[in-house]
């Protein structure tokens, strides 16, 4: 078994989102909303968004999760600020595709944001993958949950 | 005499490295690891005497029924049943759970009817119960965990009425260690006439386990947690009640006759033995059992009740650090969270120093719940630990803290 490198993953960009994450909060007003569990680890993680003409115009969110999914979670916030719903099924395929295999730079692009390889390490933590990933599938999830 | 060293050179995992690190293995309320006895039980079934059991009128099969059959006499014997013919092998607390609950819902349970258990049981205690109520139209009751992680025995004994069907407890709490008073819990559903399940999936690596002297109606064990294989476990049950409880699987093995007029099925405890068995995991189980009984188990007890006082005291002394779970009767289970650190990060951190520890909800969601956290983190120590070890988890939760606080 060979060494794990914890500074990889608890990189300083990952801690400082996790210590004061974006966007944390509820939404005054929020068209979509979704509360995430990891069925795993009993994670929570709830995602608001404000969606208008096709474009997520906003998201925030709250959670009783760990470090590596607050981080993910704040990073997605400040990515998804005003993009089109277009973008974002693009960015969360690619987002799938770079957790799948972190260390394949063929599975990375750039659209993503150069923040987003601080996620780089997970390929010597599979086992915390799902943490980043939370966010991302509950925002998927809130997109086909329309608040009535 | 107990003597940690010369036991730990038993479990062969206990000398390799994690992470570059000497592995400090405290995980062991999810698995226990196996001593070389059990792995080459195991091992030796496969290479010298494979063979099916209850079929052949060949020498190698008839062995293998008899070696299986002996398995179940040894468990008979270490856990003192009454009568070696209530010892049914399952896969493991969890079939056994669902056994008797499916036959609950099938025979006894009717609207109206009342299933009760508790605020702290494993998920494996709770679904199968959830899904009985629904098919038979009981209801669900839950007896609270108090602030300390023991259980509330006031509410226990006003839920207790004429409807409760049966009552089914964890012996000792996975998540907390809290061990409950199953003596009273018994006597008292006893003078309601409710019938108890008790978990033992923790209690029996922990515990000596009298089942005579206990005298409740069912009691699973899980083998893994045994120090035996996985995939195998105990459902101990009195025999009047196995004999009430119809079949929960069918098929092969568990007929006296089979005929399209009619199927007769075989007496307990082959009616709930449907199918080839874990064979091997069974005789792996059996061997962890006379493993048991050949060394100073009263010693090894001791040694784990000195290594909880030792790491409760060690945890305590860390700053931000919180114990869930202060019953004053516990097993050598400690469950913990931290100000502002994830029990996530917890485990990740410390896996990266060769230790293991379980971390989450284990699967005991409406128990976290109770006590508002969404995970914690939890060292479970068996009688292989050692005094060094939670020196090495301590200086390890200090330097996280460190780590992540700096």
């Amino acid at each position: 078994m060979t060494k794990v490198d914890i500074a990889s993953l608890y990189h300083n960009i990952i801690i400082d989102h996790a210590k004061s994450p974006d966007n944390y909060g509820k939404l005054d007003t929020y068209t979509h909303f979704y509360e995430g569990h990891n069925a795993l680890c009993g994670d929570k993680i709830i995602v608001y968004l404000k969606v208008e003409d096709s474009k997520i115009k906003e998201m925030k969110f709250e959670s009783a999760a760990c470090a590596i999914c607050n981080a993910s979670s704040s990073m997605l916030s400040d990515r998804v600020k005003d993009i089109s719903i277009k973008e974002w099924e693009s960015i969360l395929s690619y987002f799938r595709r770079f957790i799948a295999s972190p260390q394949n730079p063929l599975s990375f692009n750039n659209r993503l944001g150069k923040s987003f390889l601080a996620f780089k390490a997970l390929e010597d933590f599979p086992a915390r993958k799902k943490c980043a990933l939370l966010p991302w599938e509950t925002l998927e999830y809130a997109l086909s949950e329309k608040v009535n | 005499m107990f003597d940690v060293q010369s036991i730990r050179n038993d479990f062969p995992i206990l000398s390799t490295l994690m992470n570059e690190k000497p592995l400090v293995y405290l995980d062991n309320a999810s698995t226990s690891q196996k001593p070389s006895v059990v792995i080459d039980a195991v091992s030796s079934f496969y290479k010298k005497s494979n063979s099916n059991i209850h079929r052949g009128v060949f020498k190698l099969s008839e062995q293998s029924t008899e070696k299986y059959e002996t398995a179940r006499n040894t468990m008979a014997n270490f856990l003192n049943a009454n009568k070696r013919e209530e010892i049914i092998f399952t896969k493991g607390v969890t079939e056994a759970i669902n056994l008797i609950a499916n036959g609950f819902a099938h025979s006894i349970l009717n609207k109206g009817d009342e299933i009760l258990i508790t605020e702290m049981e494993h998920h494996a205690n709770i679904v199968p119960w959830q899904i009985a109520c629904e098919q038979s139209g009981a209801t669900l009751k839950i007896v609270p965990v108090l602030d300390d992680g023991s259980l509330d025995i006031e509410t226990f004994s006003k839920l207790l009425n004429k409807r409760t069907k049966l009552f089914c407890v964890v012996h000792i709490s996975n998540a907390l260690g809290t061990i409950n008073p199953i003596e009273e819990l018994i006597n008292k559903a006893h003078q309601m006439d409710v019938p108890v399940l008790i978990d033992g999936a923790q209690s029996a690596s922990h515990l000596n386990i009298d089942l005579q002297s206990l005298d409740c109606e069912f009691f699973v064990l899980s083998g893994h947690k045994l120090f035996g294989p996985t995939g195998v476990g105990i459902l101990y049950g009195k025999e009047c009640w196995l004999e009430k409880l119809p079949p929960y699987q069918s098929g092969g093995d568990m007929i006296e006759k089979v005929d399209f007029g009619g199927t007769k099925y075989k007496s307990i405890p082959g009616k709930f033995e449907a199918g080839t068995p874990n064979i091997s995991g069974v005789l792996g189980l059996s061997k962890a059992v006379n493993y048991l009984c050949s060394i100073d188990f009263q010693g090894a007890i001791s040694h784990e009740n000195k290594l909880l006082e030792y790491a409760t005291k060690t945890l305590e002394s860390i700053p931000g650090l919180r114990i869930i779970g202060t019953a004053s009767d516990k097993a050598s289970i400690i469950s913990f969270v931290f100000n502002g650190i994830h029990a996530h990060d917890v485990g990740t951190f410390l896996d990266a120093g060769g230790i293991a520890i379980r971390t989450g909800h284990h699967c005991t969601m409406p128990l976290l719940k109770r006590f508002s956290l969404p995970a914690t983190a939890r060292a479970s120590f068996s009688f292989y630990n050692t005094f060094e070890e939670i020196d090495i988890l301590s200086n390890n939760l200090r330097a996280m803290k460190r780590y992540f606080h700096d």
